[in-house]
């Protein structure tokens, strides 16, 4: 018994073995079904209706009519491209069952009727994978409603050639969440339509030659990266949506009527991101976007490159923030309909602008941002906002003639239409971007290529930035360097107040290292002068310090200047410390160090004064705070205004040997004097002015040969040393005549001690000296 | 001295240049203005007021004149609708097309289905006919009623202006 149970166990064990593969192939016979021209099945249908849910059918080659129903949960695989024909007639394949792939197919020859939406494959269950085929000739393409979870995948869809308005879309989705449309390639459909659908992801495909390449409306939470939407009439058009993703995306050569490369209509707190916008009509329309209160619009990283107009906001648009994008080369960057500002957008946001590759400033620190802010105020843009019409003449000479005008005449410049204060100084490119197939875009190569020069550009600019900083160092005195090009240089500068010439047709030029003096009587156009080298006056001519234009970059030529001014205004509540801290900042200096703070207190001989307040200091020490907030920058030049016209006898003396320490360490100073002292001691080189003109350039002690006038120094002698005063002074070369109890002997400024000496020297006695002042002022 | 120059200098040529473009602007819109004749939309360029998008389906376009002489287009029915509750403009004329032939209609004179099956480019779902049973035939396969241009309009007015629709 025991026996025969262990043989019919061993028995059974066998022939389970052996039925077990036999049971698993005809599970597989169940499971899939094959249909090809030469059977099993020659029929879809057929297959079908012998199919259980999931089951697999795989379709052989061959060509098989249309109308396909699928109502089961099957997969439906195409094998060497197996044709459905719908023979113009009707939907060719409609998908009612959840969980359906369908894969591999060519689809061609829908109906042709908008009303019934004839399409290639209608897909009315979730969860469905329609993926990799091909449909050609279908009026709508592929086409979801209420098929949620769904997957449109690796599809190539080309619609009927119709006219556009009789063509149907490629893709149509329609109240059905969380589909991914991804890698599909669509050509010459109407639009790609996403209607009530949230959660939807598309990313990589290519969409070209459409009218809407993607038209959105009510989805919410949308991510769109990675696609390619060109030669369309609009790249996508977004409405009524919230949270849409729209990140690194190519968006190209969409021109046509309308021509927006992504529109925007009532969508709320959208991110536009990374995008490039390459020679659309509009880069980017902004319509009622964001309409919430509360929400936001945010576009940054994206290059808008050869776009008529890069950005388009219509009247009211506001609550949108643009940093890090890069406008190239757009014939307009920014548009705002009706003119007016672009009030409460944002071009700069936590202290990152935009690049603009019209901005003209530049970069003083090296740090990637313009010194000065970007604005875009061309008046022609301005009348082309309110005046569309007007957009014809853009780039006529009539559009030149008028910007011009705004630039001649400043009454006529507009509001700037925006402002940004951190502009980049370089583009940026979003790398790996969809590339347009190489054949129909040289613009897209040659925008890469000059993406690629520009940033180059931006590279030499900022290889010439370094030079520049080298020589912004104080040059070393009998550096090589010096005097091989002039510091300042000044040019027909004119300056006319009220119909008088103040400054006429001044030419300079000015060395580093050198003090020069202007030297003249009150109204020669001494401060003028002064006033108009740092940019603190419009002025006629042209003003170069260290190769900048001051009219151009005044900001960055105040940069390297440090001016004392003859008037000072320091707020009497501050402490000496407070007061340059303050400075610190009007300048740009955030944050100044203790230690940097500290030495400049030092070069100037402040130190222990720190805590004192303004009004608690002498001339003397509000002078030489001045001198310290002018040092605050590192400036290489010093411009100093009547340097110490206010100050006392003691002070004066004090101040310029301030002012002589820092020449030495080669400071270039230029001021302005009417003081002797001041110019005979600081002064390497006098300028006399007269009427706005230089009526001599001399050294300070040739002053006197070349003006013909005199310093006279009235030496007082005792009775009777006169006549031996006087001999000996002519001896010596002096020219002198008695006059009462002394002697009159005229004197060159900086050597006015010598008759003194000269005397001395000769055993005579001098009681006491006073200078003369000089005439002709 | 600034005023003085600006007023002598810029402003003469800049009123001539104003004038000029006034002048243009006037020419090339103010021949047309006829209500009681059609508006032209050139399909697949022009631009709905509403909703910017192009205008590309006869069908499902529509306009209105105001009294003051200004036409507006739209790429459907509905926008046009909103649109007009939402500005208020005077009237002189609405006009919608027939679904059918795609003859301008006077849109007082013409009979409306609006239907959730009917995807018109806003989706407003909104047709118009000129022959009343045309537009019954049209309603009754579609799950709808004929309307007339007012209730259609009353639809949008005050309220419900917002473009909301109800799943299906």
């Amino acid at each position: 018994m025991r026996f025969r149970f262990f043989q019919i166990l061993a028995c059974s064990v066998f022939l389970l073995v052996l039925a077990l593969p036999t049971s698993e192939a005809s599970a597989q016979q169940e499971t899939v079904h094959i249909v090809s021209p030469s059977g099993p099945y020659t029929s879809l249908s057929a297959a079908l209706e012998a199919a259980k849910p999931g089951d697999r059918i795989e379709v052989h080659g061959g060509v098989y009519d249309g109308p396909l129903l699928v109502d089961k949960s099957v997969e439906l695989i195409g094998i060497d491209w197996p044709v459905i024909d719908g023979n113009s007639s009707g939907t060719v394949v409609m998908l009612g069952a959840p969980n359906t792939v369908f894969s591999g197919f060519v689809i061609s020859n829908s109906g042709a009727s908008l009303d019934e939406e004839n399409s290639g494959i209608a897909g009315e269950a979730p969860n469905l994978v329609i993926e990799n085929n091909r449909l050609e000739e279908t009026l709508f393409g592929i086409y979801l409603r209420e098929a949620e979870g769904s997957i449109i995948r690796g599809n190539y869809i080309q619609s009927k050639d119709l006219d556009l308005a009789r063509r149907g879309d490629p893709i149509r989705v329609w109240y059905s969440d969380n589909v991914l449309i991804e890698a599909n390639e669509v050509k010459k459909g109407r639009d790609v339509v996403l209607w009530y659908s949230e959660h939807l992801t598309v990313k990589d495909n290519t969409i070209t030659g459409g009218r809407y390449g993607l038209h959105f409306m009510y989805c919410d939470d949308a991510t769109i990266t990675d696609n390619l939407l060109a030669y369309n009439s609009v790249g996508t058009f977004m409405m009524y949506s919230r949270r849409l993703q729209l990140i690194h995306n190519t968006i190209a050569y969409n021109h046509g009527p309308s021509g927006f490369g992504i529109g925007l209509k009532d969508m709320d707190d959208a991110l536009v991101k990374d995008n490039l916008f390459l020679a659309n009509r509009v880069g980017a329309h902004l319509d009622n976007s964001p309409r919430e209160v509360d929400s936001l619009g945010t576009y940054e990283g994206n290059v808008f490159a050869y776009n008529d107009i890069g950005v388009n906001l219509m009247p009211s648009v506001r609550h949108n923030q643009f940093s890090s994008n890069s406008f190239l080369e757009n014939q307009e960057h920014v548009d705002i309909g009706g003119g007016g500002m672009t009030k409460d957008n944002q071009w700069t946001v936590g202290e990152i602008g935009n690049f603009w590759s019209d901005y003209a400033g530049y970069d003083q620190a090296g740090d990637g941002i313009g010194d000065e802010e970007y604005s875009a105020d061309r008046l022609f843009e301005n009348l082309t906002s309110r005046h569309p019409i007007l957009r014809l003449f853009i780039f006529s000479p009539s559009s030149q003639a008028v910007d011009f005008a705004a630039k001649a005449v400043p009454f006529v410049r507009p509001q700037p239409k925006l402002t940004d204060s951190q502009p980049l100084m370089a583009p940026v490119f979003p790398e790996q971007l969809p590339s347009l197939p190489e054949e129909s875009n040289p613009l897209f190569v040659w925008i890469s290529a000059g993406l690629v020069i520009l940033a180059s550009t931006a590279f030499l600019r900022g290889g010439g930035r370094l030079t520049k900083r080298v020589k912004n160092h104080p040059p070393s005195p009998g550096h090589p360097e010096v005097g091989i090009m002039p510091l300042i240089q000044i040019r027909n500068l004119t300056k006319r107040f009220k119909g008088t010439t103040v400054v006429d047709r001044l030419s300079l030029d000015i060395e580093s290292g050198q003090a020069v003096a202007l030297w003249g009587p009150n109204g020669a156009g001494k401060t003028t002068t002064l006033r108009c080298l740092i940019g603190l006056l419009p002025f006629d001519g042209q003003i170069t310090v260290n190769d900048t234009d001051v009219r151009k970059q005044g900001k960055l030529v105040r940069k390297q200047v440090g001016f004392v001014p003859q008037e000072l205004a320091f707020h009497d509540d501050l402490t000496v410390q407070e007061t340059v801290h303050f400075y610190a900042r009007l300048k740009g200096e955030a944050s100044l160090q203790d230690q940097q703070f500290e030495s400049i207190l030092a070069r100037v001989d402040l130190s222990g004064h720190e805590k004192k307040l303004v009004r608690e200091l002498s001339g003397g020490l509000k002078q030489r705070l001045a001198l310290a907030v002018a040092l605050l920058a590192d400036p290489i030049i010093l411009v100093l205004d009547e340097p110490t016209s206010n100050l006392d006898v003691h002070a004066r003396d004090d101040f310029l040997d301030l002012l002589l320490e820092l020449k030495t360490s080669g400071m270039t100073f230029i001021f302005s004097s009417h003081r002797l002292e001041e110019i005979a001691t600081l002064a390497d080189r006098v300028l006399l002015l007269k009427n706005g003109k230089i009526i001599a350039d001399c050294p300070p002690e040739e002053l006197s040969d070349q003006t013909g006038w005199n310093v006279t120094l009235r030496v007082l002698l005792q009775k009777k040393d006169l006549k031996q005063a006087l001999n000996t002074l002519s001896q010596h070369g002096f020219v002198a005549s008695p006059n009462g109890k002394g002697i009159r002997v005229k004197v060159t400024p900086g050597h006015k001690g010598r008759p003194i000496r000269v005397l001395s020297e000769a055993g005579i006695q001098v009681e006491d000296f006073e200078i003369e002042q000089l005439n002709g002022s | 001295m600034f005023s003085k120059s600006f007023r002598i200098t810029i402003p003469r040529h800049f009123g001539k240049f104003i004038l000029l473009v006034t002048i243009i602007l006037l020419a090339a819109c103010g021949s047309q203005v006829d209500p009681s004749q059609p508006p032209e939309i050139f399909y697949g360029e022009d631009v709905c007021s509403e909703c910017g998008m192009i205008i590309s389906d006869p069908r499902f376009a529509a306009a209105y004149y105001t009294t003051d002489g200004d036409s507006k287009q739209f790429d459907d029915i509905g926008g046009m609708a909103v649109h007009h509750a939402e500005h208020q403009e005077q009237i002189a004329q609405f006009w919608v097309h027939d679904f059918d032939t795609e003859q301008w209609l006077k849109a007082d004179q013409a009979h409306f289905v609006m239907s959730d099956q009917i995807h018109s480019p806003m989706d407003y779902g909104i047709v118009a006919f000129s022959d009343q049973a045309r537009a019954m035939e049209f309603a009754s396969t579609n799950n709808a009623m004929v309307m007339s241009f007012e209730a259609i309009m009353d639809s949008f007015s005050a309220g419900s202006t917002s473009h909301e629709h109800s799943d299906s």
